[in-house]
């Protein structure tokens, strides 16, 4: 609903820009953390309804990144190009 | 063993093929019962005379004449009950399916178990009429014995399966969450 506040911001996953940065694959991802490609892609599209600490706990080493890094609590209106 | 975890290969369980086995074999009867209740209400005005005298024998006096419709309410309710009864052992057969499929934790069974709790409510209801119309047969023939009685079992199944329909659909939830978890 339009009217519900809750609808226009969001948790962003910037897994996207993480493995630009990183110059890394998310198939390669997907591999060095051990989970699914499939399961991968969900995250970063933010399909995910949730996230296991044990998958956060893999990406942040394998990135070598904070969990502040990856996820963000930003406005969809503001996030889209 | 984690028979339940959504996405599993479907596995063999010895049990589930005897319950399924039991729920067809029961489709089977309930679909018999209700075809023989639907051919013999034609087939009583035929052959009504000759079967009459035989209840008269075995009554020892003679019947009343609104014996024929008192026959024919027990047949049409034979006929809804036994209708009623196929509906639910297909419907607990695809429950079964499911759990066979390794994925139970489905909205559709939340849905097909209140429809089997409804069917045993509404099966029972009949029971009212059908306790009435044979408790009046067994009464006219004397020495007859019919079994119409109400259940008090039969609701209690009713109440289970209310509550496990409740249960199955917060566990479809449940589920629903679990899939979008990484």
């Amino acid at each position: 609903m339009a009217d519900d506040p809750d609808d226009s911001s969001h948790i962003v996953v910037r897994l996207d820009e993480l493995l630009y940065e990183r110059r890394m694959t998310l198939t390669e991802l997907a591999d060095r953390i051990g989970i699914t490609l499939a399961n991968l892609s969900i995250l970063k599209t933010g399909k995910a309804k949730a996230i296991r600490f044990s998958t956060l706990e893999a990406i942040c080493r394998e990135l070598d990144c904070q969990p502040g890094d990856l996820l963000a609590y930003g406005n969809y209106e503001e996030d889209q190009p | 063993m984690n028979l339940f975890r959504h996405g599993d290969r479907p596995r063999r369980d010895w049990l589930l093929d005897v319950v399924r086995l039991l729920l067809s074999v029961m489709m089977v009867l309930s679909l018999a019962a209700c075809l023989a209740a639907i051919i013999a209400l034609p087939l009583m005005t035929v052959w009504w005379e000759p079967a009459r005298l035989a209840l008269e024998e075995r009554a020892s006096r003679p019947l009343p004449d609104n014996l024929t419709y008192l026959v024919a309410g027990c047949l049409v309710l034979g006929a809804i009950a036994s209708i009623l009864a196929f509906r639910f052992f297909a419907v607990g057969r695809r429950i079964v399916d499911t759990v066979t499929q390794g994925d139970p934790f489905i909205p559709e069974n939340a849905v097909r178990l209140r429809e089997m709790g409804w069917l045993a409510v509404i099966t029972q209801l009949l029971a009212f009429p059908a306790s009435w119309l044979t408790g009046w047969l067994a009464h006219v023939t004397h020495s007859l014995y019919f079994d119409g009685r109400f259940s008090l079992g039969a609701i209690l199944l009713a109440l289970v399966l209310f509550v496990l329909a409740r249960i199955f659909r917060i566990g479809a939830e449940m589920r629903e969450d679990l899939d979008g978890t990484v």
